[in-house]
């Protein structure tokens, strides 16, 4: 829901970007409306209830058995970036399904380059022999949601002449690295960096150098200690800190091995989620969640092979959000006492 | 007090806390080897669809000759 809502925060981007933008889902025609209504949605939300098309594409979910009703049906998450010509330019499937990515991650694939914007969070510093050193937080306007992917852009701007090195290193060199300090909560999946330049270092042999200005990419995402859907307690904003660990070099000198710390403050917004009391930390969609899931469970129960297997499992699956051991009734436990 | 002490069957591998046990097929994690549809370089195949916009939309031949974004999401119920 916090996808579809941040997208359309961005329509007059992607629209400058040249991008039409569909979602898919197997929800009900009727489901969708409701939504868009009550989100403002203006793009197209496509009803593929039945999944015919999801599975045409081949991205069913088959975690999710035909008995597991009203689950059933759902694709795993992903997004297509199409070029003019119809074709595939780019996909995004996260192995945490929780994690999307957002408009900002669109307009960069069809660019093929990161584009900041003046709003997006932004801290520098100066550090060893004049480099500069930046870290913006990219992506969903500069706000932290539960799970939705995000890039911490370190941009190093290097004086002419130097460098800085990629791994491997000869003994007592060091290469860059980069490490998420703070907060606790925070992942990150591992950094993307530009190609790096050849250089031949006699004695040495040949070595992996950046100059000049090199943008390294870490996504990062908040995990539920940072902001939950099944708990209320999330910060207003948190401090993203990494340590950059370089060591800056010229054709004739090398200098001795730094690290500098960025700390950027970065505000934390809540979840958009469904209307149901097990999700205390999502801001609720003000459309009938209950009515729509009323509706699913009626079809799903319908399209059932095993309809007794199907309510079983739908009795169970209730039981389970409601009681459930450490689930969300602990959760908030823990948290009152 | 921390979503670390939560019972870790609701935690996922990516730290995620869900309304179900974290080994309910809808929360599992994608596989290496599990599809992510057509491939980059293919033409995406083509759907017809109803839209919450209040019309049928054909996909290739509604986004004419512009670049599309397609996005596949869970569901805006739950």
């Amino acid at each position: 829901m916090s996808q579809l809502v941040e997208l359309q925060e961005a329509t007059s981007r992607l629209t400058d970007a040249g991008i039409k933008l569909y979602a898919i889902s197997y929800d009900e025609l009727g489901a969708l409306e409701d939504f868009a209504e009550h989100h403002g949605i203006t793009y197209d939300l496509l009803s593929d209830a039945g999944s015919q098309v999801i599975r045409e594409f081949g991205i069913l979910n088959h975690h999710v058995t035909a008995e597991q009703v009203p689950f059933h049906g759902i694709p795993f998450p992903g997004t297509y970036l199409v070029d003019a010509a119809g074709n595939v330019a780019a996909k995004s499937f996260n192995a945490g399904l929780t994690q999307r990515i957002g408009a900002d991650g669109l307009i960069d694939a069809s660019l093929g380059e990161i584009l900041l914007r003046p709003e997006e969070p932004s801290t520098g510093l100066t550090g060893d022999a004049g480099i500069e050193f930046s870290m913006s937080y990219h992506g969903g306007s500069g706000v932290i949601r539960s799970g939705a992917l995000r890039s911490l852009v370190i941009r190093v701007d290097l004086p002419d002449g130097l460098h800085i090195y990629d791994e491997p290193v000869p003994d007592g060199m060091i290469a860059t690295t980069f490490t998420l300090v703070s907060p606790e909560g925070m992942r990150h999946r591992p950094v993307e960096a530009p190609p790096t330049q050849p250089l031949e270092l006699p004695g040495v042999g040949e070595l992996q150098v950046w100059s000049g200005r090199v943008d390294f990419i870490m996504p990062v995402w908040a995990t539920d200690e940072i902001t939950s859907l099944v708990r209320d307690d999330a910060p207003e904003q948190v401090t993203i800190e990494v340590e950059v660990a370089y060591q800056a070099c010229d054709d004739q000198v090398c200098r001795l091995p730094r690290r500098e710390r960025l700390a950027l403050d970065v505000p934390v917004r809540r979840h958009v989620g469904p209307a149901l009391d097990t999700m205390p930390g999502a801001e609720a969609t003000a459309m009938d969640t209950n009515k729509w899931l009323g509706a699913m469970v009626a079809r799903g129960l319908d399209a059932a092979d095993d309809r007794d297997a199907a309510a079983a499992y739908l009795a169970r699956t209730a039981a389970s959000i409601a009681d459930g051991p450490g689930g969300p009734e602990a959760c908030r436990d823990s948290i009152d006492t | 007090m921390s979503a670390r002490d939560t019972h870790p069957d609701w935690v996922d591998e990516f730290g995620q806390v869900g309304p179900l046990p974290a080994n309910d097929g809808q929360r599992q994690p994608l596989d290496t080897d599990t599809p992510t549809g057509p491939e980059v370089g293919t033409r995406l195949p083509d759907f017809t669809l109803p839209s919450s916009a209040g019309r049928t939309v054909s996909f290739h031949e509604d986004r004419g000759h512009s670049m599309a974004a397609v996005v596949f999401f869970r569901s805006a119920v739950w």
